[in-house]
């Protein structure tokens, strides 16, 4: 039925469209690009008028753009893009091709402008109406403005958006609308990223100087992303200054940041970065009883500009965190424990064109984790998990008419994953690979200008030691209902083939669908509706609805549950993931509110989010439903950056005047309701072993004292609440900048608690018990300096 | 051109604006202060009939507790602690056989009751806590004949060396618990060096934590309980803190015990969130009702 539905609707599309071409209609097509540093240009909008038609395209992430079905004639052509001052030109299609065109624009002259978006000439409706059901943009500039815990960081900055909340100060992983962290799809310069974590996952590995754009999909996407149920991060780095050599370095109290593009004439660009922590290398070396811990990552990235119709892209990241830590140097026997992890990245995206309308991009990628870690305590644990992934993936895009764009692609990849453990109490030896195929198709259509439909499939193929199929159907429509508000509906099934065993404070363990671990889906359905408020404000508002099927949750009950493989002399060894999880279900709803200002010289929005979810899980919580512990009833969001001085002023909507120096405040808040714990019920004794018959009043801690627990996750900790300043001075030195700034995470030192802990102590005769908390990060000062050159 | 009056208004508008953004501001700034109450009200709480019970083949049944709960935050005494036929209106049997209650132990038995290898029990209690009727039962397997320690007394040894238990399995019993219990704990004999510990703890410490340190026991999991071969376990620095003879009691354990000792002491997570155990009661019952084939093994630290 779907199938039938979809060939129809398919047959219109072209006919409407091609009912609109003529035989004497031409084609325009080319790139923007940034006129001081040659990179391209990713969402530029291009505008043609003139003889009774307007029309126009949005370059894409080459910066690439077509126009169709133009009559010749005389036209005007608007070139146009956030913070640039716009191109307008007469240009003639006529006879003779145009060739590829090239637009180059300049950064608009307004110097303060750092932090800030600048105004645009695009109507900020038209940029609203463009962009995708559940999506959102952030710049370089915009990540680092918000306030932050020491480092600038992509996750926790957007977990200042509606729909996207953290666990804990401890952690960035970012939770997507009811979706736990492994349902994430991480993307830099089109390689997945499996583990984005540095410091036990109090900071992720992306390193904001060398980001070039982010784009989120919290839910809705396409059919040419896969594997992922919740969202999409997809990070593009910068390609580098194609004309000047540029840099930036950052120093904060525990880690340096060098950032260097470099020009390589008329082949192209080469940019890089490195990130690395000095806490080992300084207080370590002076405070034995601080582990002599650190992490690092970096960059390098080639752009290759192969002529007018190829260009090449290289692109490699590594990362890695390392703590080696013996707690008596001078006893070669004391506890130590050893723990490395990191990822390798490696991308090759060749962009071709075949003709103006046929845009090609293959991709090659690799994407390499690996955790090891050793202990040695009074018996000794030992570790790895090694995951390589090896992907090539082929997506066309084909420009039909102005009204009708066509996607396609393929994708093949090979995961090869294992994990080994050995211990006293056997071996876990499970590795294995598996095999992914999948192809996709996808078309978008705009019948009128208000209407804008995209829909498609994605058919995968999974190989394990068992195989999965499926067809998912992807579907988005979108109407305008005056010139400033429009609504959006999407909806979409998705399929995952891996899930993570989430450790705290350790590196995550991920494994493939297999005989045991059943194909993870969700259905998920939104609607939106999007009001543009002074062409300054974008309100949007957004409910959602997702189904999942077949989610799991680690069972920590694993040791008592799980059988060995088979015996290897007296050792059991352990090569199946049987047990090792549980399954179950979920069904996640919410509300979104979002008020944005993107423009002028005090930039931020307000969110708002009421949100619900609810689980149920094989055998968990006497099989009752409960919330997850990621749910987080509302939230409210609040973050405003700006140039001090027009803050004072009153002149918000205003560009800041151009000065050798300025001030800039920026300020985060959060509120969300409190987190969902399970309590422990009650209290009991009972003995471990019966050798234990010690049940007194002697006052000594009793062994056989435990604690009950109480339904899953029913108690909720207190409302989480914090507020972050940062405070920025930027002096400009004509060709450099430097930029001292000072941030406070949590100002107000408001105690957040993170878990509860339970004593018991005997009193008079009796046990008397008692409860504190642990809370989370603190009032947490730290400063820095960023110069740029 | 804007006449005087505008730009009054528009340096009004500017002035409130301020004005708004800077109580926004303080609001959040008083409210992203203070520390939060944690309110932990016992709604939660459901009384249980708790249960500490092992079988021994061989032996009568003797030995079985039957307890209660607490809320959390409650003040306990011991003599609110066990249930008794009379306080509780306890009705307990095993196999549809009753128990009698000794209120000298203020533990339930029947000598009449004699536990066989590879037989199954059921206990089942009827109990009032709180006014409230209760009902719980819980089935245990016990072990088959042949486990056994093979070196009952494996003399002396020094802190770091290796010690082995060498025993022979019961078939099918792939579960075995090891309890450490030294002679004589104290500060004094206490082994401040253990690696065990990563903090270096003094004499204080040792003696507001004693029986932490003095109860410590192991297992192994997953044994080849079909392999005629002897299988070992070995003894970490973790189980003897003290210089002194250790009595080591050696299970067996039956699939409750092994339920119960790998997972009701380990319900509480790193990040503090609490799960459940495997249950091994139907009905209001929590705690273990297991069985075991023991046998006891003797070695001492020494300096």
């Amino acid at each position: 039925m779907i199938k039938n539905f979809a060939a129809i609707l398919f047959a219109a599309m072209l006919m409407s469209t091609a009912y609109a071409q003529t035989n004497s209609s031409f084609t325009i097509s080319g790139f923007t690009y940034d006129k001081k540093t040659g990179e391209t240009l990713i969402g530029a909008s291009i505008s043609l008028f003139g003889k009774g038609i307007k029309t126009g395209a949005y370059s894409n992430n080459s910066g690439y753009f077509v126009i169709t079905n133009i009559p010749p004639g005389k036209y005007t052509i608007n070139v146009s893009y956030v913070g640039y001052d716009s191109y307008k030109n007469i240009i003639t299609i006529g006879e003779k091709s145009s060739g590829l065109l090239k637009f180059y624009l300049t950064q608009s002259a307004y110097k303060a402008g750092e932090i800030l978006v600048l105004g645009d000439s695009i109507n900020v409706s038209e940029r609203a109406f463009e962009r995708q059901v559940s999506s959102l943009n952030m710049t370089q500039q915009q990540v680092n403005a918000i306030p932050k815990v020491v480092v600038p960081d992509l996750l926790r900055a957007l977990q200042s958006m509606p729909g996207i909340t953290a666990l804990s100060d401890f952690s960035s992983a970012v939770y997507v609308r009811g979706g736990t962290p492994d349902q994430n799809l991480y993307l830099i310069d089109g390689a997945e990223i499996y583990d984005p974590e540095h410091a036990f996952g109090i900071f992720s590995t992306f390193n904001t100087d060398a980001i070039k754009k982010v784009e989120v999909y919290k839910g809705g996407f396409g059919p040419q992303y896969d594997d992922r149920l919740s969202s999409v991060i997809d990070v593009i780095d910068d390609e580098g200054n194609r004309n000047n050599m540029q840099g930036v370095f950052d120093l904060s109290l525990i880690a340096a940041n060098l950032t260097l593009q470099i020009p390589l004439g008329s082949l192209g660009s080469i940019s890089g970065s490195i990130r690395r922590t000095f806490i080992d290398q300084t207080i370590a070396k002076w405070d034995t009883l601080i582990p002599p811990y650190y992490f690092y990552d970096g960059n390098v990235k080639a752009f290759l500009q192969l002529g007018d119709k190829d260009n090449l892209t290289l692109s490699y990241f590594k990362s890695g965190d390392n703590l080696n830590f013996t707690t008596d140097q001078s006893n070669p026997q004391s506890p130590s424990i050893y723990i490395n992890w990191g990822n390798t990245l490696g991308s090759l995206n060749w962009k071709h064109l075949f003709s103006d309308k046929l845009f090609s991009s293959t991709y090659l990628t690799y994407s390499g984790f690996s955790s090891a870690f050793n202990m040695r305590e009074s018996a000794s644990i030992s570790e790895s998990n090694p995951l390589n992934d090896y992907t090539a993936k082929e997506a066309l895009t084909y420009y039909y008419s102005n009204e009708l764009t066509l996607d396609a692609g393929a994708e093949y990849k090979k995961v090869d994953l294992s994990y080994n453990n050995s211990s006293s109490s056997g071996v876990v030896d499970i590795s294995g690979n598996t095999h992914e195929t999948s192809a996709y198709i996808n078309a978008e259509w705009q019948p009128d200008p208000l209407w804008q439909i995209q829909g498609g499939f994605r058919f995968e193929q999974f190989l394990s030691d068992t195989t999965y199929m499926h067809l998912d159907p992807r579907l988005s429509v979108k109407y305008k209902l005056t010139l400033n508000s429009s609504i959006k509906f999407a909806a979409g099934i998705y399929h995952q083939y891996m899930t993570a065993v989430e450790r705290p404070f350790a590196p995550d363990i991920w494994a493939p669908t297999d005989k045991n671990i059943y194909d993870s889906q969700v259905s998920q359905f939104i609607l939106g509706y999007e009001q543009q408020i002074g062409n300054i404000f974008d309100f949007e508002t957004e409910v959602y609805y997702k189904n999942y099927k077949n989610i799991y949750i680690y069972n920590y009950n694993v040791g008592a549950d799980i059988s060995p493989s088979y015996y290897d002399g007296n050792t059991p060894v352990y090569t199946s993931s049987k047990d090792v999880f549980i399954r179950g279900n979920e069904k996640a709803y919410g509300l979104e509110l979002l008020l944005r200002k993107d423009v002028g010289a005090v930039t931020g929005w307000i969110g708002y989010t009421l949100s619900g979810a609810k689980d149920i899980f094989d055998g968990v919580n006497q099989g009752k439903s409960f919330v997850p512990q990621q749910e987080r009833t509302s939230v409210i969001n609040f973050v405003l950056n700006g140039n001090v001085n027009s803050i004072f002023s009153g002149r918000w909507n205003e560009q800041p005047e151009e000065s050798s120096s300025s001030w800039i405040l920026g300020l985060n808040f959060i509120y969300t309701s409190g987190q969902p714990i399970t309590l422990p019920s009650s209290t009991y004794f009972v003995n471990t072993l019966p050798a234990w018959d010690n049940y007194n009043a002697t006052g000594q801690k009793l062994p056989s004292y435990k604690l009950y627990p109480g339904n899953i996750d029913s108690y909720r900790l207190p409302a989480y609440i914090r507020l972050d300043l940062s405070i920025t001075w930027k002096k400009n030195f004509g060709t450099w900048s430097i930029a001292p700034y000072f941030q406070v995470f949590n100002i107000g030192n408001r105690k957040n608690v993170w878990f509860i802990n339970y004593t018991s102590n005997e009193q008079n005769g009796a046990i008397v018990q008692s409860v504190s908390t642990v809370n989370q990060l603190p009032f947490l000062p730290s400063l820095g300096v960023t110069v740029k050159f | 051109m804007t006449s005087k009056s505008d730009d009054m208004k528009l340096e009004n508008l500017k002035m409130n604006t301020l004005k708004i953004l800077f109580a926004f501001m303080l609001m959040i700034m008083i409210f992203g202060c203070g520390k939060p109450g944690v309110n932990l009200n016992s709604s939660s709480y459901d009384p249980k009939i708790t249960v500490e019970g092992f079988l021994y083949p061989g032996q009568p049944v003797s030995d079985i507790k039957l307890m209660r709960n607490f809320p959390l935050g409650n003040s306990i005494s011991q003599s609110d602690l066990y249930l008794t036929p009379s306080g509780n209106n306890v009705n307990a049997s095993i196999n549809g056989t009753a128990l009698s209650f000794d209120p000298l132990t203020q533990t339930y038995f029947n000598n009449q009751i004699m536990i066989g290898y590879g037989k199954s029990y059921t206990l089942e209690v009827y109990a009032t806590i709180d006014g409230v009727q209760l009902h719980t039962t819980s089935t245990t397997l016990t072990p088959l004949k042949g486990f056994s320690v093979i070196n009952k007394n494996l003399g002396n040894f020094s802190y770091g060396d290796s010690i082995t238990i060498n025993f022979q399995t019961s078939p099918g019993t792939v579960f075995y618990s090891f309890s450490f219990v030294p002679d004589s704990a104290s500060p004094n004999n206490f082994i401040y060096n253990n690696n065990g510990e990563r903090k270096k703890l003094s004499a204080s410490d040792v003696a507001n934590n004693l029986n932490q340190y003095k109860f410590r026991y192991g297992n192994v999991n997953n044994v080849d309980s079909y392999s005629s071969a002897e299988q070992s376990y070995s003894v970490t620095s973790r189980s003897t803190w003290f210089y002194s003879s250790y009595t080591v009691v050696a299970y067996a354990c039956d699939e409750n015990m092994k339920d119960y000792l790998l997972t009701a002491p380990n319900v509480q997570e790193v990040n503090g969130n609490f799960h459940e155990p495997i249950e091994t009661f139907q009905g209001d019952g929590i705690g273990v009702f297991g069985s075991s084939v023991t046998d006891t093994v003797r070695f001492a630290i020494v300096k």
